[in-house]
């Protein structure tokens, strides 16, 4: 499973991005970077996350370092997965 | 295909000036009717488009479809500190009812997202055995309320302490009986555990049949949630089909989106549902 592509693949539907997202890198940054991600933006990433990949984000799971770039949030994926 | 009535009206409730509903009907032969629920909060706002769309292609193809703004949600009466589980429960009761007699026949319910878990609750409630047709539905109450209350963490992120600092006292409140304030909405106690007790994890209701549509951009598969759930369901000895198509998730795109796939495909699966 391409956990990166995924992910990618998410926010670019929460943020509406057509696209622009599946080009990012892993040290594309994110939280403060782009605009479109807002909070509610950040609730609904973490929402199609665990929707789309079968995990629970528990209260203690996340901060803002999660959403710092895309490889922090992708590291987060995959070991929510491990 | 035929020309749609529309009707919109108050039905009176204990928040003037009541629960607004919006009905679409055919002009010409009804096929059945749906009371829709709809989904919590800004999933609501954020699928008004899309759910008229949809509302206004079923009744072109000869269902009548009943939205109902539920007490404090919307443009009914009330403020979101007057929303309550039970009392959206009564909500639903009242929309059924208006509906069933108006249109004389037995409607169908229609849920998107947590509208879906307020339909489950609600049969359980009732025993009416109506079929549901579900859209994206929410199968944890429990998940769907800290994705709710994470609204808040994440407003807090940029900060220190995580997002654990901002959860652990709004669950503390809401375990004292008391309402917490997020995103703009006013949270009580009452609604926050009908919410977190309400799932579909252990499958459906088992009278009627049931439709449940969702909506993917890659690959249409089931996600692992989705078919554990349908697989409990047709073990429990439930009357359940559950499809995948192309769509965004319309419901939380931070733009109007809309999956009109959705609606052709329903249409296809409930053409079988003719009175």
């Amino acid at each position: 499973m391409d956990i990166k592509h995924q992910v990618l693949q998410v926010v670019d539907e929460v943020l509406a991005l057509n696209g622009r997202a599946l080009a990012f890198e892993l040290d594309t940054p994110l939280l403060g970077a782009v605009p479109e991600l807002d909070s509610m933006a950040v609730v609904g990433v973490i929402n199609l996350l665990e929707e789309r990949f079968g995990f629970y984000v528990e209260d203690d799971d996340i901060d803002g370092a999660t959403f710092a770039t895309v490889g922090s949030l992708v590291a987060f994926v995959s070991g929510k997965l491990r | 295909m035929s020309n749609i009535l529309r009707e919109a009206l108050f039905l009176p409730g204990d928040h003037a000036p009541g629960r607004f509903m919006l009905l679409r009907r055919p002009a010409g032969e009804m096929r059945g009717a749906f009371l829709y629920i709809h989904p919590f909060a800004e999933e609501m706002n954020r699928s008004r488009r899309m759910i008229a769309t949809a509302a206004e292609a079923f009744a072109r193809a000869g269902w009548a479809v009943l939205q109902i703004d539920l007490t404090g949600a919307g443009d009914s009466g009330g403020s979101s500190a007057d929303a309550g589980w039970r009392r959206w429960q009564d909500d639903i009761s009242a929309g059924y009812a208006w509906l069933k007699e108006r249109l004389g026949i037995a409607p169908h319910l229609w849920g998107l997202r947590a509208g879906c878990l307020l339909a489950e609750s609600w049969l359980r409630q009732t025993g009416n055995a109506a079929s549901t047709l579900y859209w994206q539905p929410v199968l944890s109450g429990r998940q769907h309320l800290s994705q709710f209350l994470m609204l808040k963490a994440a407003g807090a992120m940029g900060g220190q302490g995580g997002a654990k600092a901002v959860m652990k006292p709004l669950r503390e409140r809401l375990a004292k009986g008391e309402a917490v304030e997020i995103a703009g909405y006013t949270l009580g106690a009452e609604l926050a555990s009908g919410l977190e007790e309400a799932s579909l994890e252990n499958g459906g209701h088992r009278y009627g049949r049931t439709v449940v549509v969702e909506a993917v951009s890659g690959e249409r598969n089931l996600t692992p949630a989705s078919e554990e759930v349908r697989a409990r369901w047709l073990e429990a000895g439930g009357d359940v089909t559950w499809e995948v198509v192309l769509g965004s998730p319309f419901w939380l795109t931070q733009e109007v989106t809309l999956a009109p796939a959705m609606t052709a495909r329903s249409l296809a699966l409930i053409g079988a549902w003719d009175q």
